[in-house]
């Protein structure tokens, strides 16, 4: 399990994350939702490693890793799939794939991953910043299964994709999670997230202010849109 | 002519060497290092004195490549990683290295110009246009050719290549797939200060060793990162064989207007390519705490100070 507890952060003198404490299981994905500006990115970057925070503990599958660096947070089997993808530009694909360093639990064979996304094999050789939108996706996320992780983070996979493309990113979590890997799904579509998240909690101004499995919404969104401020259309 | 213009191409080898470090170092770590030429120096003062070793020239240039080299190491592993988002800190700190190492090289070496005799293997000469031109100087220009395509296979054939170029276009995002970004810099830094420090051995024949060269060095590497492009091997080479060919054909026929036709092709090209031939915008993509602990405020302090000044007209 990837245990969270109360982690905080600032983002220069904004206070970003004020105690949030979540957890997911392997083989299970947690959706996080939340508005511009409530933190899920911060609070991914935290998690990983790369944002200053202070947790009173966090832990992968009982190992303390509350004040362990980025690198050995992903040594140890978290990998974060960043919002805009941040592919780097001036690698080719396979360079994108190939640079990234292995965990405790080994790497991904290359053709595993080309497996997973043929595109990606068929644009080996062409530049980051030479692919689509969705090819970048699909990198992104290559990328951050190369090091294969027990945890995946990802903030925003689907952020300006075309639906088709869309789909295929679902169909990528699905397996992810089918591998028994724990996924942290940050998104903004409440019915992306309804449709592949076993537990969700709902972020507002650094905080978890709703929390529960995410089946009891998929009846009843309500109080999902209110959370989020998303009028429910009621005619007056 | 082409006496002229083996001139230049030597010349311009030897400046690739000498400035490939300092372009890679700005272009991977946005680290301003004003200490290059001090680095050329120190490393043609060692090659002179490590002349009389056993091994002679094998030993000279390797020994001040390695000596340099370890020296690099320790001026950004000691102080220049804890300012990597402070350009100001960073021009003071390696300001002050260009004069410790001066005053250093004076008081071991002395101020008399030091010269030495081209390696025995190449201190011949060949007939060119009915006249002898030294072997060294051709060399010169095979081992400036080595050293680029030597580097650009490093930098774009390799997995150190393609970690070091994802560290240029994204730090952090390096450092969030486990990239040891920090570390990847610092052997930068260290290969830059190496190649310098052979450089400085390598041209010894060429220009000698004596108080000023540093300052020299350094002119023509900035120029030849402004006209290539920060971080581009590529444009570094171009630069620098450009440079070294103005230089000799302005210095045969134009030789009042020498420095002044540098300088304009430099701010010629500024206007019209602001990142040089082949560089990028530096984008602040390091993501690294500010500087830290006692000596970072301090120096924090002084470089506020300093602006200060300047923006008040000096007036404190």
């Amino acid at each position: 399990m990837l245990e969270i507890v109360d982690i905080h952060a600032n983002h220069g003198d904004s206070y970003t994350i004020q105690g949030v404490s979540m957890s997911v299981e392997r083989g299970a994905c947690l959706g996080v939702l939340g508005r511009n500006g409530a933190g899920k990115t911060t609070l991914m970057q935290s998690v990983l490693g790369l944002h200053p925070a202070r947790a009173q503990r966090i832990t992968l599958d009982g190992r303390d890793l509350t004040r362990a660096s980025a690198r050995d947070r992903i040594r140890a089997g978290l990998a974060l799939v960043p919002q805009g993808r941040r592919i780097f530009p001036t690698l080719t694909v396979e360079e994108n794939l190939r640079v990234v360093p292995p965990s405790e639990a080994g790497r991904l064979d290359i053709a595993d991953v080309y497996r997973r996304f043929p595109r990606l094999q068929e644009r080996r050789s062409n530049m980051g910043h030479q692919l689509s939108g969705g090819e970048q996706q699909m990198l992104a996320i290559g990328r951050a299964l190369m090091s294969d992780p027990q945890y995946l983070l990802l903030d925003e996979p689907t952020e300006g994709l075309a639906p088709t493309i869309v789909a295929e990113v679902v169909d990528v979590i699905r397996r992810v999670v089918s591998e028994g890997r724990g996924v942290v799904l940050v998104e903004q579509g409440i019915q992306f997230v309804l449709d592949l998240a076993d537990d969700l909690v709902v972020m507002d101004h650094g905080k978890v202010v709703l929390s529960g499995g995410s089946a009891q919404y998929r009846e009843d969104s309500g109080p999902l849109l209110t959370h989020l401020g998303i009028s429910t259309g009621t005619p007056r | 002519m082409l006496r002229i213009a083996l001139d230049g191409l030597s010349f311009g080898s030897l400046l690739f060497i000498a400035a490939i470090g300092m372009s890679l170092s700005f272009g991977v770590l946005r680290l301003v290092n004003l200490a290059h030429g001090g680095l050329f120096m120190l490393g043609a003062y060692l090659a002179s004195s490590l002349l009389s070793w056993p091994g002679g020239w094998v030993t000279a240039i390797f020994g001040s490549a390695v000596a340099v080299g370890l020296l690099g190491l320790a001026i950004e592993r000691g102080l220049l990683r804890y300012f990597r988002t402070n350009h100001l800190a960073q021009v003071l700190i390696t300001l002050g290295i260009v004069f410790i190492l001066h005053w250093l090289t004076l008081a071991v070496w002395g101020g008399a110009p030091l010269l030495s005799a081209p390696p025995e293997i190449v201190s011949s000469g060949v007939s060119i246009s009915g006249q002898q031109y030294p072997v060294y100087r051709l060399a010169l220009i095979g081992f400036g050719l080595v050293m680029f395509v030597a580097i650009w296979l490093v930098f774009s054939r390799t997995r150190y290549g393609a970690m070091v170029r994802a560290t240029v276009d994204d730090e952090q995002m390096a450092r969030g797939i486990g990239l040891r970004s920090e570390l990847i810099g610092a052997t930068v830094f260290a290969v830059g200060a190496a190649l310098a420090g052979m450089a400085g051995a390598i041209g010894l024949p060429y220009l000698g060793a004596y108080p000023g060269l540093d300052g020299e060095v350094l002119l023509f590497s900035l120029i030849i990162i402004i006209i290539g492009g920060a971080g581009s091997i590529l444009g570094s080479f171009i630069a620098a064989i450009t440079v070294g060919l103005i230089n000799a054909f302005t210095a045969a026929y134009l030789p009042f207007v020498s420095s002044f036709v540098l300088f304009a092709v430099m701010i010629v090209l500024l206007i019209f390519r602001p990142y040089g031939l082949l560089g990028r915008e530096i984008v602040a993509s390091v993501h690294l705490p500010q500087s830290d602990g006692l000596g970072g405020k301090a120096i924090d302090a002084v470089a506020k100070r300093v602006a200060a000044l300047r923006t008040s007209g000096g007036q404190p």
